[in-house]
């Protein structure tokens, strides 16, 4: 995937490149801050007052920033690809090396991030079960009925926006258990147990496994 | 483990053995009526629905009694189900009640006939869990995710 910079991001980080290093740093700081979990605007504020510059920009320069780190994480850009942007965008060679040490620190995180976006299905987590035997109910007395219950746990991603007074702006990643609870009988589950040897069968037939080498 | 003995009589009311009782009874209730009573038991609980009333021109001389009757015959029916009773259980408990032999074998004889059924339509109510009958499946290999991982 190209990496490539729209001019309006430019024209958003423009305002960090004529900034020294350190201001640099605590940007880059405040970017993975927003990440992990949103910043107060207040701090847009007081760096603006700082600058000499409207907090709006503050704010546009932080986001471009981050939009910086997860694209270039997103596109897997190595450290030279990431060195050359960022020279190409017309910073020093220390801000540079402060925005190319703040994108190898924190890959993992937005990669993390990364994975709550896009199409989220819930994902399985554990599964307990339980053999009962129901002998009897309100409404038939004298039964011997094999049950198996089931305790499905699913993890779902979820990633929101939020904007809260105290907390600021940001996204947040969140990773929800689901707890399903499900019955079913003993013929049922060898049922299920068959279609889902077929499944397992599939992914070793020879068809599955050259699209997989051709996909690698 | 001590086999716990099985009810080995019916357990009804007054009031629907003395509405069985009438219903069993050659001097009281003519034959037609107990035949259609008897009919209509078997086709409501065969429905899903609710059932419509009995056929007026029974209900107009005697009022009310005949739907008594069907409601005590009903009862019999979903009880024997319920307990579990045998067919031998049900007799016994309508001989009890004096009723004639030629009633008494077609009536158990209908019972049984719709006891599966009627133990299926007791079984499914209550609550319960979901419960899982089939599973799909698919087998998937990611290429590649969307472009633009946050929007500024």
């Amino acid at each position: 995937m190209p990496l490539t910079i729209s001019e309006d991001h430019r024209h958003q980080l423009s305002l960090l490149i004529t900034q020294e290093t350190q201001v640099v740093k605590e940007f880059c700081r405040l970017a993975t801050q927003f990440l992990k979990q949103g910043v107060n605007p207040r701090i847009f504020g007081s760096a603006a007052n700082k600058l000499g510059v409207q907090p709006l920009q503050v704010e546009d320069a932080i986001r471009a920033l981050v939009f910086l780190l997860s694209h270039c994480t997103q596109a897997a850009a190595s450290k030279m690809e990431f060195q050359d942007i960022t020279t190409s965008l017309g910073f020093t060679k220390d801000a540079v090396k402060v925005l190319t040490d703040a994108y190898t620190d924190n890959e993992t995180d937005i990669k993390e991030y990364l994975k709550t976006m896009g199409v989220q299905t819930p994902h399985y987590r554990n599964l307990e079960w339980r053999f009962d035997i129901l002998v009897g109910s309100r409404t038939l007395t004298h039964i011997a009925e094999p049950l198996v219950t089931l305790q499905l746990s699913l993890d779902e991603n979820t990633a929101r926006s939020f904007q809260a007074g105290e907390s600021g702006t940001g996204i947040e990643e969140r990773s929800e258990c689901v707890k399903l609870l499900l019955q079913t009988d003993p013929n049922n589950l060898v049922h299920m147990t068959n279609v889902l040897e077929e499944a397992l069968h599939e992914a070793r037939t020879h068809h599955s496994r050259r699209i997989h080498r051709h996909l690698k | 483990m001590l086999s716990t003995p099985r009810q080995l009589l019916m357990d009804l009311s007054l009031k629907i053995s003395s509405a069985l009782r009438l219903l069993g009874d050659n001097s009281k209730t003519e034959y037609a009526t107990y035949q259609e009573v008897l009919r209509k038991v078997s086709e409501d609980l065969k429905k899903d629905c609710k059932s419509s009333t009995l056929i007026p021109e029974i209900n107009v001389r005697d009022g009310g009694v005949v739907t008594h009757c069907h409601a005590a015959l009903a009862t019999l029916f979903i009880e024997s189900v319920r307990g579990g009773h045998n067919a031998s259980v049900v007799t016994s408990a309508l001989e009890d009640l004096n009723w004639p032999a030629d009633r008494l074998t077609e009536t158990v004889q209908e019972l049984e006939s719709n006891r599966q059924l009627i133990q299926s339509r007791l079984a499914s109510l209550g609550t319960y869990p979901p419960h899982i009958v089939d599973v799909d499946w698919k087998l998937n290999y990611r290429v590649r995710k969307g472009n633009n991982p946050l929007q500024v």
